[in-house]
């Protein structure tokens, strides 16, 4: 059983916790391609009892080379989610 | 008449609307449509409001990879849906649904555009509505004909499938055992270092026109399938060996004039196009259908459409196909079938809004269709 060693925290500020909530949706439903290597979870602010307004992505990969992967990937489909909020919001 | 499908009509209106979302392939498309109340029928038809597509092209000899055409669909997809909303003169808050294309396709662009769906339907509050791409293909292929119940011969990039209605479900009669047809052309037309715009089968197409000598490929009907990977490679050897001035008999015709590129795709064409007539008549017989509808991007194609009719008016049946907008990839095709099943009350839950790669025709319940 390999461990989920590498790990990394995006925080991304946002305008509301309603759009907080918008982004998490958008993004959460699609499941990682291979969870032995890699997870990622999402929380809005509010669910750590900060009292920031943002979206909260934590990854855990097996190694650097996956958990790059994963990150990039996730702010390619963010940045559609931002941009979205901005044309749409 | 039944108005069976207007349970979910707003109050105070008469219409529905529906903005599609398609991003299967190498094509983004979004298109809003209008569905009067009441069963859609000759005299009650569906209006297109708008139709916007953008298409990834890839330089010669290139093919469209699963990332960088998520990364196309990503750049343009809120552009092309402001688009579609100005064209058509419609706020987001007169729609009833977002429609998304969940599969067939490459699942990294299925997924871009995906997410622009499930953002938009939070923002507008409208429900999502997933749809099959090969349903959006037929039903839209059927509301611009008034084909009420054809063979539909689907050809295209991905998919090439010859399709029957029975019992609310769209049966797949034959297939493809390997790659799509299109797939075939535009490989051969990477193989030629061909342009891809605006599509490579148009440019094969074009090339063929001036072809005149048939070289015989292996032809590869397998009872109602169909296989086209060998062809690929007989095909591209014989390139390879016209670019490199090898001796090859086939190379030569009988009057001992040299083949040119233009004959091979031709030949390419002809007997390609010749295992789809076959296909397509057996299936005619099989159901005793008399009316033929082409959809799919290679559908365009119009020596197919010219052999498919000479087959046709063999049994004294019609040929029903459409032309660019509708047959390759567009928004309009999802926003159609999505509404159909809205009405019928199906909405996708964001949490089921997952994409799939492999989604079959005759998975979809066809809850619109009674006969």
């Amino acid at each position: 059983m390999t461990t989920l060693d590498y790990k990394l925290d995006l925080n991304i500020p946002l305008e509301s916790l309603q759009h907080v909530e918008y982004v998490k949706n958008s993004l959460s439903p699609d499941p990682v391609l291979k969870p032995t290597e890699i997870q990622v979870d999402f929380y809005s602010s509010k669910e750590l009892l900060s009292d920031d307004i943002a979206l909260i992505i934590k990854f855990q990969g097996q190694s650097d080379r996956i958990l790059r992967v994963a990150v990039n990937n996730m702010i390619e489909n963010l940045k559609t989610c931002i941009e979205c909020l901005e044309v749409f919001g | 008449m039944t108005t069976y499908l207007d349970t979910r009509l707003k109050p105070g209106k008469d219409h529905y609307l529906a903005i599609g979302l398609e991003g299967s392939a190498n094509k983004l498309g979004v298109g809003i449509i209008r569905h009067p109340k009441g069963e859609l029928s000759d005299s009650n038809k569906a209006v297109i409001l708008s139709n916007v597509r953008d298409t990834y092209i890839t330089p010669p000899g290139e093919g469209f990879l699963p990332r960088d055409t998520a990364r196309h669909h990503r750049n343009w997809v809120v552009r092309v849906i402001k688009n579609a909303l100005k064209d058509a003169q419609v706020a987001p808050s007169d729609l009833d649904a977002i429609c998304f294309t969940q599969g067939p396709g490459m699942g990294a662009p299925l997924q871009s555009v995906a997410v622009a769906a499930r953002m938009i339907s939070q923002l507008w509050h409208l429900p999502l509505v997933g749809v099959n791409h090969c349903i959006g293909h037929i039903e839209m292929g059927r509301e611009i004909t008034n084909a009420h119940n054809p063979v539909v011969l689907y050809v295209s990039g991905g998919n090439t499938q010859i399709i029957a209605y029975s019992r609310q479900k769209y049966r797949i009669f034959g297939e493809t055992l390997d790659i799509a047809i299109g797939n075939c052309l535009d490989r051969f037309a990477r193989t030629l270092k061909i342009s891809n715009n605006p599509s490579p089968g148009y440019n094969i197409e074009q090339l063929a026109k001036k072809g005149k000598n048939l070289v015989e490929l292996p032809y590869t009907v397998k009872g109602m399938d169909l296989s086209m990977s060998g062809i690929l490679e007989f095909i591209d050897n014989l390139a390879k060996d016209l670019f490199a001035n090898k001796k090859n008999k086939l190379l030569v015709t009988s009057d001992g004039s040299k083949i040119t590129v233009e004959d091979l795709c031709f030949s390419l064409q002809e007997c390609l196009f010749a295992m789809l007539v076959e296909i397509t008549e057996r299936a005619m017989a099989h159901v005793n259908s008399n009316q033929v509808l082409i959809v799919g991007g290679v559908g365009c194609n119009e020596r197919l459409q010219q052999m498919m009719e000479i087959m046709v008016k063999d049994r004294n049946g019609s040929i029903y196909a459409t032309d660019e907008r509708f047959c390759i990839d567009n928004g309009i095709m999802i926003a159609h079938a999505g509404l159909l099943q809205y009405r019928m009350g199906d909405v996708t839950d964001i949490k089921d809004t997952v994409c799939t790669q492999k989604f079959r025709t005759d998975e979809v319940w066809v809850k619109w269709r009674l006969d």
